[in-house]
């Protein structure tokens, strides 16, 4: 087998394969449907309830059991934690000195492999990107209180997580352009050790656990805004928005004037763009950007290549078709099949690529995908 | 400056033979600190050949603790492992010199991008912190700092011998004398604010007029586990001097600037460990012997102890072993240079005047900033027009007229090229070195390019010294001459951060654009291909400062090219070409490509960016807008894979102002001086001068008390708009003058808010 690993470029025309397009493409989507569901499945196993493919997201909060083993999970985060931060002192969250009511650890350098596979499994199901933080209760009273721009999924730990729930102010809700939630708690409760709550972007949530241990596990999945960013980043290219803009403190003009002069200046160029097309490139872009959590180490990767355990391709947003490269771009250039997959662009022959979308990795491929980052133990 | 290239010799190359291992050099031994159970020992008075050296370093010793001695410093007798922790108290009250190292320490980089922020906090206020601009350095905000002082916290401020003659000097003595790495740290506040003294070897104390302050040298090395041989590379060097080793008839000073002294090779004669690198060779010994004793020398009589010793010399220069000073300057370890002292201030009150009536003017972040932010039109438009129209003035006194209107036109892009009408504050050695002298060189702020390559890369190690962990990194002049005569071209950030006329000339500029800018400087030497062709993403105004520089520039290859948009590659088709020469001035529109090769002296040429916002950020503001006021777009998206665009988008009707959205975000400059500032607080601010620094002035919102700023939203209450207004032309003014002043509304309750949030200077009438 032969193929090229490259970092994936920004800017490549890309797109999500469909099984009713038949050759390379349908046995992709072949690949990425059989994942998904795998995914599902497992998680469906150690958090019952709370994630389900497709569909828009939750609205409401969702009460769920982590039936993953609690106890070596905090061991594990823990130990690993104070490794990853280096004074264990971790990430002030709140004031800058003195005794902080909640310490955030390390994010994804803090997850204990155990962890790192499940959520990767949930980023998997959603698209969604995911980040992880330990946080650990400090010794008084005071607890944290935020509201998110992503879902957040608390789970409980080493102690009861005593958490309130404040309605969001309005449905979507996205931090600096949307009112914050306000008023009172809709929902007041503990969570238990062993068990999980989803709460929704824009509510508000209080969290307090003193001397206890939590994980929040943030699900940030592709909305309408992103897709409307990437649009605007295809246009600042044109040579319309190219132009620097200037005023005139005597005069009070504008330039350029077309610009600001014509209300319609803006909206011309939306209109020239077929925007379905656009908006299925935006969330192909998203899903071949997912990077993973769980990849496999050296001792993973070496068991695999001895055939000992097998191996997977990592990247939540599976295989994602490559159909043009950026101009002036080198990457990706060769014979073969193009694709993208957790930031990464592979090409390979039709028949090397269709080997790497089987259920584990071929033993000769294990090094190379290791090394690119690619490669996770099978779960 | 005239260089004889033929006579110059190759720097570095010839007699050093690379960095001493740590592990032959081992601890030193227990009990002595010492001697070396691997690989090194001290010279021996006794052998022959060693004779003269040992009385060198011996010499040096002696120097170091009689001027211990002259501070109230007691090093045990000159004998066994002196001046460990703890404490070493010196009783005498050092209020003068340490005001001076006050005033120096907080005009200075604080650092802080490798995560070793070199203010200390002793108290969670979050009042006190650091501006940071684009490029730019680290700055104690002085304002907030003050108002904590003035409640009673502290604050410490890491490693400040670099600012400070009279503390590098003393830090060397306790080196040399203790055999310890040791660092120099500054309190300010209340004692009991001061951290423990488990580490400390000297404290030097005051009341000074900014209150209590201590200076406390502190090692991390009790033990003395760190071998004298790899003790860092202490003094200053000025760039032009050390440039001077090389010219044919100048005579710079030199000293060895290693405080660990010079260790002999125990398997191999001629051959020595010194400031962590191990030379060898006839002429290098004959050159240790006579620099050993730590004391100054003039190149030409170094030169005269052997054939070989002015390679030698150019040799420790390039790695960064000598400090090279012009004759005419002192040294750090002779009497203490007159810092610059604050004005003299009574301690601050606790009360100040006015306090505790309502703020006429509060900031907030802008992150509050709605979708409604316009640029002003009435009286605020006309406010705009005046500072811009100052600016202009202030530029015409340097910058050719065609430029200044350049900067503001819409015509055609097009090269520039004049002269400086006038080159105060821009072409003088001085301001060369200033570049390396006394100039921290945080994050990003020094890089390298070579052989043609169009961009900038980390410096080697070489020519970065952390002198102690979490300090201040200097350029070391002998490496960085030695990477220039290699063909690297050196770039050094936020060059404008190291002289206030400098500073001056760039904020004239960002007013009359309505951006932030600053100056990289760009050093080579010798015409080996540095920084290769490349175009640049904004407009470049070109000072050229030192030296001689050829330009070939190119046309672009697309109208207004952008990145990531535009291809790299430049278009080869020139359109203009020229020699610069110090005083030269070119203006650079965005996308011509250019080519830049030195002459062969030292060439120093400054670039002031000039990057405003693009019409690309009109259609992401709209376009952002629109899609957070409709639920349809700001919903999570469907994952079937027949993802459709999500609905319409009233783009038009949203209305943005791009300019200020853009304006507002734009930092300010100001970098006030504490002692004017503590006074300002105690006393209010009779018989100052102020001066706001809001370079892209100020934006209006749906709001209309609401002011944005210089990165701020700004509630300005009636009683202060004319005053707000006043200030906002950007010049200085006396308080008296303000027009608050006639109706009777206290100054301190506008000032103080904007002085607390860095945006305003405070200086003494």
């Amino acid at each position: 087998m032969t193929w090229t690993v490259a970092p994936l470029p920004r800017r490549c025309t890309l797109r999500r394969p469909t099984t009713a397009e038949g050759g390379m493409g349908a046995a992709l989507a072949r690949a990425n449907q059989r994942d998904v569901e795998a995914a599902h499945r497992r998680l469906a196993a150690v958090l019952p309830g709370v994630a389900e493919p497709g569909g828009r997201g939750p609205t409401q909060p969702v009460a769920s059991e982590h039936r993953g083993p609690v106890r070596a999970d905090v061991d594990a985060l823990v130990a690993q934690s104070t490794t990853a931060s280096g004074d264990g002192s971790g990430r002030a969250d709140g004031t800058a000195a003195g005794p902080a009511p909640v310490r955030r650890l390390d994010g994804e350098g803090a997850v204990a492999a155990g962890v790192a596979a499940w959520v990767d499994d949930l980023a998997a199901v959603w698209a969604a990107r995911v980040a992880v933080d330990l946080l650990v209760g400090g010794p008084d009273e005071a607890g944290c209180r935020s509201w998110e721009g992503h879902d957040t999924l608390l789970v409980a730990l080493a102690a009861p997580l005593a958490v309130d729930l404040t309605a969001p102010a309005v449905e979507a809700a996205i931090p600096g352009a949307t009112a914050a939630p306000s008023g009172p708690p809709l929902w007041e409760g503990e969570v238990a050790p062993g068990h999980a709550l989803l709460v929704p972007r824009g509510w508000g949530m209080g969290r307090r656990a003193p001397g206890g241990v939590w994980l929040e596990v943030s699900l940030r999945r592709p909305r309408g805004t992103d897709v409307a960013a990437a649009v605007v980043e295809h246009l600042a290219g044109q040579l319309p928005f190219r132009h620097t803009l200037r005023w005139d403190a005597r005069t009070g003009r504008r330039r350029p004037s077309d610009l600001f002069d014509d209300p319609t200046a803006l909206d011309r160029p939306l209109e020239a763009l077929d925007l379905d097309r656009c908006a299925r490139e935006a969330v192909a872009a998203w899903r071949a950007e997912l990077t993973p959590l769980d990849r496999a180490d050296d001792d993973d990767a070496a068991r695999a290549a001895a055939g000992d355990a097998p191996a997977v391709v990592a990247g939540p947003g599976g295989w994602v078709l490559v159909d043009a490269l950026p101009p002036g771009s080198t990457a990706g250039h060769g014979s073969g099949v193009t694709v993208a997959r957790a930031g990464r662009l592979v090409t390979a022959s039709p028949a090397d690529l269709e080997r790497l979308c089987g259920e584990v990795v071929p033993i000769e491929a294990v090094a190379d995908l290791h090394r690119a980052g690619l490669l996770r133990r099978a779960p | 400056m005239t260089t004889d290239t033929t006579a110059r010799p190759a720097l570095g190359t010839l007699t050093t033979v690379g960095k001493v291992p740590a592990a032959t050099a081992g601890p030193a031994a227990p009990g002595t600190g010492r001697a070396s159970p691997a690989g090194w020992r001290r010279p021996d008075p006794d052998r022959d050949d060693e004779t003269t050296l040992a009385r060198a370093l011996a010499t040096a010793r002696e120097a170091s603790v009689d001027r211990l001695a002259a501070v109230g410093v007691d090093p045990q007798g000159g004998t066994g492992p002196a001046l460990r922790p703890p404490t070493v108290a010196v009783g005498a009250d050092w209020t003068e010199l340490l005001d001076g190292v006050v005033a120096a320490a907080l005009a200075d980089d604080l650092g802080g991008d490798d995560g070793q922020p070199r203010l200390l906090l002793s108290a969670p206020t979050g009042l006190v912190r650091a501006r940071r601009a684009p490029y730019g350095p680290a700055l104690v905000q002085v304002g907030a700092l003050a108002a904590a002082l003035g409640r009673g916290e502290g604050a410490t401020l890491v490693d400040v011998a670099p600012v400070s003659a009279a503390v590098l000097g003393l830090v060397e003595d306790v080196e040399r004398v203790a055999a310890v790495r040791v660092r120099s740290d500054l309190h300010l506040g209340p004692p009991s604010t001061r951290p423990p003294t488990d580490a400390v070897v000297v404290r030097l104390t005051g009341k000074g007029r900014l209150g209590p302050v201590a200076l406390d040298l502190v090692t991390d090395d009790p033990g003395g586990g760190i071998h004298p041989a790899l003790l860092p590379v202490r003094g200053s060097s000025s760039l032009a001097a050390t440039a001077e080793l090389a010219v044919k008839g100048a005579d710079p000073v030199v000293r060895l600037a290693a405080p660990g002294g010079v260790w002999s090779d125990v398997g191999r004669r001629r051959r020595w460990a010194v400031g962590g690198r191990v030379v060898d060779g006839g002429a290098m010994g004959r050159l240790l012997d006579l620099l050993a004793d730590g004391r100054p020398h003039r190149a030409t009589a170094a030169r005269a102890v052997h054939p070989g010793a002015g390679q030698a010399l150019a040799a420790l220069a390039g790695d960064g072993l000598l400090e090279v000073t012009s004759p005419v300057a002192p040294h750090p370890a002779a009497p203490a240079r007159a810092e610059t002292a604050p004005a003299p201030v009574p301690a601050p009150a606790r009360t100040a005047p006015g306090a505790g009536a309502e703020p006429l003017v509060e900031l907030r972040p802008t992150t509050e900033l709605g979708p409604d932010a316009r640029m002003p039109d009435g009286e605020l438009a006309a406010v705009t027009a005046r500072a811009e129209e100052r600016a202009t003035a202030e530029l015409r006194r340097w910058l050719p007229g065609a430029l200044v209107e350049r900067l503001t036109s819409a015509d055609e892009p097009a090269v520039v090229a004049s002269r400086l009408v006038d080159g105060d504050g821009w072409v003088s050695d001085a301001v060369v070195d200033a570049l390396v002298e006394g100039h921290d060189l945080a994050g990003s702020r020094l890089e390298v390019a070579r052989g043609g390559d169009p961009r900038h890369h980390p410096p080697p190690a070489a020519l970065v010294a952390a002198v102690v962990p979490g300090g201040r990194r200097q350029v070391a002049p002998g490496p960085l001459l030695a990477a220039l005569d290699h063909g690297t071209t050196v770039i050094i950030g936020a060059a404008d951060d190291t002289d206030d006329r400098l500073s001056d000339h760039v904020a004239a500029v960002e007013t009359l654009i309505g951006t932030r800018s600053g100056i990289n400087a760009y050093l080579s030497r010798g015409p080996a291909p540095g920084f290769g062709a490349h175009w640049d993403d904004h407009d470049l105004l070109v000072v050229q400062v030192a030296g001689q520089k050829w330009w070939e520039v190119f046309e672009p290859t697309v109208e207004a090219p952008s990145r990531p948009h535009t291809p790299e590659p430049v278009s080869w088709r020139r359109t203009w070409e020229a020699t610069l020469g110090p005083g030269d001035v070119v203006y650079l529109p965005r996308g011509f490509g250019h080519r830049v090769v030195g002459g062969d002296d030292l060439s120093v040429h400054f670039a002031i960016p000039l990057r405003g916002p693009r019409a690309d950020l009109a259609l992401r503001l709209a376009v952002e807008r629109a899609a957070a006021g409709s639920v349809d777009w700001r919903r999570d998206l469907p994952l079937e894979d027949d993802v459709r665009w999500p609905g319409p988008l009233a783009v038009a009707e949203a209305g943005v102002d791009p300019v200020a959205h853009w304006r507002v975000g734009v930092p300010t400059r100001a970098r006030p001086g504490l002692a004017p500032a503590l006074a300002a607080l105690a006393y209010g601010y009779d018989g100052t001068v102020v001066r706001l620094s809001a370079p892209a002035g100020a934006v209006v919102t749906a709001d209309p008390e609401v002011l944005g700023l210089a990165g701020h939203l700004v509630r300005v209450r009636p009683p202060a708009r004319d005053t707000v207004l006043r200030l906002l032309v950007g010049d200085e003014v006396t308080v008296a003058d303000l027009p608050c002043t006639p109706y009777g509304v206290d100054p301190v309750r506008i000032l103080t808010p904007l002085l607390e949030a860095g945006v305003l200077e405070v200086r003494p009438a």
